[in-house]
């Protein structure tokens, strides 16, 4: 369509009409009636013809010389849609708008100073943040609560600093804008500056929820009289402050968890109410753990339906564990009474752990787990046979032998894996009681995989001989554990079970009998797979050929060198990651030359394999390249090249971890880059 | 796996952030930083399951092994939750079935064929719902009707296609549909007629280049979905949806979910109980809502 039609088209009564002929603006060459067209589009009354030329002036912008006329029709306010569908294109282009929209602010119509200022919240740099300093200063209130908001989103130590003296500012909507922005922020805060702020009414709940991030014991004073408030927003914003304080100062929390067990009732019954009834996770998890501290025992029921619907922290289970034996005796009353299965299943588990901690198999609450545990071996519900098997360990007893050899045989994986734990405990007290249980039932059969570590324990030939039989299972799985437990017994005759299964019709089963061989010694500390590993590393399946490169490596021999050259050009980066594992357990100070292509690879997992293998060997040109991989492009090379640097404290690179953090915008990078100038100080120190 | 999920492998921030972004390039969807620990407890699963000592090894498996996209689709798996049930979200139900329905009637005289696509369907509750609803309304006794669900999770299509529930999926079903099941040792069953209408495709929603097998549609619902979706692969989906409707179909989205910033290609239209998007008729002008000119 010509540029005439297309004009036409721009005027149809029909939306979807201008919209397409809006579409076809993006194909059109450059010209001054193309720009008119698609500012004009730009203020259209409707907004999907609108949005899709903001779109079109997004991804022209530059071409076409936009970013001025997009910041006059951000200053104008005849036509509203026009204004909110400039700001959209602006703030998307961020920096690149920033020296136009910095020249706009000081002419800019009152009214308009705000979007200004709200554009250039997307765009950063000190240039910004010095005007929006201006701005957050100003008498217009409205302008300054903007420029706040805008600064939040740039982020970084000035923009905070700038935030903060606004926390003093004489109107209060200022104030709270101020706090809310560095509540976003995550900002540490000063515990004098948020005090002046608890008793202001308007102010009060997001400042209960900043004292989290003083970690200073005077914020308890207020949070733990929050959390008798009768409003559950404020008893919400009062547990998750007091639940930051417990992780961020261990002073705080030593003084936090005695006031945590004496909580009154009303702030119990807060808790109480958030933990089954709050929306948001963050909400129920506070609640869980504190009431988990407070050791509430009514509370304990929900925390487990807490814990079995994901909802709950790692620090509840610690508060459960710090809870320890009170708990129970209650844990157990919900394990028989609790359902769905799931939950009754965390609370058998939580019980057996919490009482394991004592020791001692005599006593009464030990008795009463190791009653609970043993008839749910037996029940209907898989998930709960699973829990109970995995907790018989600290409490199993030579009577148990047949029922777990039971469970160890399930269809049910998980059910097995656990009982065969629970086996290998009994075999280093009861390992008659348990002999006796296997050589009851059948186990050469393919639902026995999980009985051969129980095997391999056993030792002795009849075990070599029914770890043979598990090899000739049909299920792949079950011949992959026989080979692991061939690899625990060791010596040749297993060394000549494993090789064979080299051959194995099923690749998996290779990858084990590779994985096996390259840990296998004979009695004279020879590595009696190697001449059959050397001929695997040609196998026509990636995953045995990483394996096999693995397995090389680990047998330490030099013979094995020149395999794992020729795997580091495999096509596969999975291989040639393998290849450069291995060649770290081999190579010393000739590796950074092997490795030049590795360094340079555009997987950046291939990067990060091999910088971890010169650090490892510490190969001399290791803490060159190092220092190079720095500035890679790929975050998490940067991250492994910090790590590895301060593990091998690498003073010279310091000047280039400086600059690398200066310009550094990765949070975990950063953190890297931060944690290795502390070593390398400490070292010096 | 201990169900004390503070025990085993623990995943590294680095590892869940390689995850998260392995998961989004797969399948759109989305991991907060604050789900670390739950991504951790979920996939530890997975870990045991191919005796993987750690997440490292996992991200490597999910990279380079030759089951790695089965692996990735069994690790979205077990990572969401596919928990829905039938009847979800009535009133917009009654919206399809009491405005939107009569109208594809109107509309599909000529050719006597409805299609409608429950997409990122789960356990198929919503598209036995839909088919329940259709049939119901007796406007297409006769016509070739297909309703039909995707998903990206095998282990929910199966359970989808047997079309047998638990008490739970029946939570918000009024009474007077119980008809439509029959009481089996599985559970209630969805009626044999209602199945017949009823067909299931293994589909990922960021994929929209097997799209096509879903024919085109005359609805298609797609609720509590894209929330869990980044921008990026919400605006990749819904231009496949825009592909797969035919002019003036319906898209019908969950109560918390719009196309803000996502599309413009739909025009939003309102229902008496309802908001629902319907693409445009080509440029005749056609009546949104009703039947082009």
């Amino acid at each position: 369509m010509s540029i005439e039609r297309l004009q036409k088209a721009l005027v149809d009564v029909d939306a979807e009409t201008r919209r397409r002929a809006v579409l076809s603006l993006a194909s059109e060459p450059p010209s001054s009636l193309l720009c008119e067209l698609l500012m004009r589009a730009l203020g259209d009354q409707d907004w999907r013809v609108r949005k899709e030329s903001a779109q079109v002036s997004l991804r022209r912008a530059r071409e076409l010389s936009l970013i001025e006329p997009l910041v006059r029709a951000l200053c104008q306010s005849d036509n509203v849609g026009l204004r909110n569908a400039a700001l959209d294109v602006l703030e998307e282009l961020g920096e690149e708008a920033a020296p136009a929209l910095i020249a706009a602010l000081p002419r800019a119509p009152e009214n308009a100073r705000k979007f200004v200022v709200e554009a250039l919240g997307e765009a950063g740099g000190p240039l910004v943040i010095f005007e929006l300093k201006q701005a957050a200063l100003s008498s217009d209130v409205n302008l300054a609560g903007e420029a706040i908001e805008a600064l939040a989103r740039i982020g970084g130590p000035e923009a905070d600093a700038v935030i903060r003296s606004r926390l003093r500012a004489s109107d209060p909507f200022l104030r709270l804008a101020a706090l809310e922005a560095l509540n976003r922020r995550d900002a540490q805060m000063d515990w004098e500056e948020l005090e002046p702020l608890i008793e202001d009414r308007m102010l009060r709940r997001v400042a209960i929820a900043a004292l989290g991030r003083t970690a200073r014991p005077e914020a308890l004073d207020p949070l733990f009289r929050a959390l008798d408030d009768p409003a559950l927003s404020t008893v919400g914003a009062a547990a998750t402050a007091i639940v930051k304080l417990l992780r961020n100062s261990g002073a705080v929390r030593e003084l936090a968890l005695p006031r945590l067990r004496a909580l009154g009732a009303r702030a119990r019954a807060g808790l109480a109410a958030l933990l089954g009834g709050a929306h948001e996770a963050e909400l129920r998890r506070a609640s869980a753990e504190l009431l988990a501290y407070a050791k509430d025992e009514a509370a304990l029921g929900q925390i487990i339906v807490q814990l079995t619907l994901d909802a709950a922290s790692p620090e509840t289970l610690s508060a459960l564990r710090d809870w320890g034996e009170d708990a129970v005796a209650p844990l157990v009353a919900l394990a028989s009474t609790l359902e769905p299965p799931e939950e009754r299943a965390v609370a058998l588990e939580l019980a057996a752990d919490l009482a394991a901690v004592s020791q001692t198999r005599a006593t009464p609450l030990n008795r009463l787990v190791r009653e609970t545990l043993r008839p749910a071996l037996h029940d209907h519900d898989p998930v709960v046979v699973a829990a109970a098997a995995r907790s018989l360990g600290p409490y199993v007893e030579a009577s148990d032998a047949e029922a777990l050899v039971q469970c160890a045989l399930s269809i049910d994986p998980e059910v097995a894996r656990s009982a065969a734990r629970a086996l290998e405990a009994l075999v280093e007290t009861e390992r008659d009681a348990v002999e006796r249980a296997i050589r009851s039932v059948e186990v050469e059969t393919a639902q026995a995989a999980a009985l051969a570590s129980v095997l391999a324990m056993l030792g002795g030939p009849e075990a070599l001989d029914r770890l043979r039989g598990l090899l000739s299972a049909d299920e792949p799985h079950t011949r992959r554990a026989a080979l692991h437990a061939l690899g625990r017994i060791g010596g040749g005759r297993a060394a000549q079970m494993v090789a064979l299964a080299l051959a194995d019709e099923n690749s998996d089963v290779q990858v084990a009998a590779a994985q096996v061989l390259g840990r296998l010694r004979d009695e004279n500390g020879g590595v009696p797979g190697a001449s059959e590993l050397m001929l695997a590393v040609h196998s026509e399946h990636a995953q045995v050929r990483a394996a096999v490169a693995r397995a090389l490596g680990n047998t330490g021999l030099s013979l094995a060198l020149e395999p794992l050259c020729d795997l580091l050009r495999d096509d596969d980066g999975g291989v040639a990651i393998a290849a450069i594992e291995g060649l770290g357990h081999l190579t010393g100070d000739t590796l950074a030359e092997k490795l030049k292509d590795a360094l340079v690879h555009p997987d950046r997992e291939v990067v990060k394999a091999a910088l971890r293998a010169l650090a490892s060997t510490h190969d001399q040109n290791a803490p060159g390249e190092l220092i190079a991989a720095l500035a890679h492009d790929a975050w998490d090379v940067r991250q492994v090249a910090a790590e590895l640097i301060g593990d091998l404290r690498v003073s010279s690179a310091r000047p280039a971890l400086a600059a690398q953090l200066a310009r550094e915008n990765d949070d975990l990078a950063r953190a890297a880059l931060s944690d290795a100038l502390r070593s390398l100080a400490e070292e010096v120190g | 796996m201990p169900l004390l999920f503070d025990s085993g492998p623990r995943i590294r921030p680095e590892e869940f952030r390689l995850l998260r972004d392995l998961v989004n390039e797969f399948c759109g969807i989305r991991f907060p930083d604050d789900m670390q620990f739950v991504m951790e407890r979920k996939l530890k699963e997975r870990l045991q399951r191919l005796e993987i000592k750690d997440f490292a090894e996992y991200y490597h498996y999910l990279r380079y092994h030759p089951d790695a996209r089965a692996e990735l689709e069994r690790a979205v798996d077990v990572l969401t939750t596919n928990e829905t049930y039938l009847f979800r979200e009535e009133y917009q139900l009654r919206a399809f079935q009491r405005e939107v329905l009569p109208l594809l009637h109107r509309r599909g005289q000529k050719q006597q064929r409805l299609s409608i696509w429950s997409a990122g369907c789960s356990t198929g509750e919503e598209v036995y719902t839909i088919a329940i609803l259709i049939r119901e309304s007796h406007l297409f006794d006769g016509w070739d009707v297909r309703v039909i669900g995707n998903d990206i999770s095998r282990r929910v299509l199966t359970v989808a296609r047997r079309g047998s529930y638990g008490p739970s999926s029946f939570r918000s079903m009024p009474e007077s549909y119980k008809s439509f099941f029959v009481e089996t040792p599985e559970g209630r069953t969805v009626r044999p007629d209602i199945r017949t209408m009823c067909s299931f495709a293994h589909l990922n929603l960021l994929d929209p280049s097997r799209y096509s097998v879903v024919g085109t549609v005359d609805a298609i619902f797609c609720r509590n979905v894209l929330i869990y979706f980044d921008t990026a692969s919400r605006r990749k989906v819904i231009e496949g949806f825009y592909e797969r409707l035919s002019p003036g179909g319906f898209l019908f989205l969950g109560h918390s979910e719009s196309l803000l910033n996502v599309s413009t290609a739909f025009e939003l239209v309102h229902l008496s109980s309802d908001l629902v998007y319907q693409k445009p008729f080509a440029l005749d002008r056609g009546l949104l809502l009703g039947e082009p000119k």
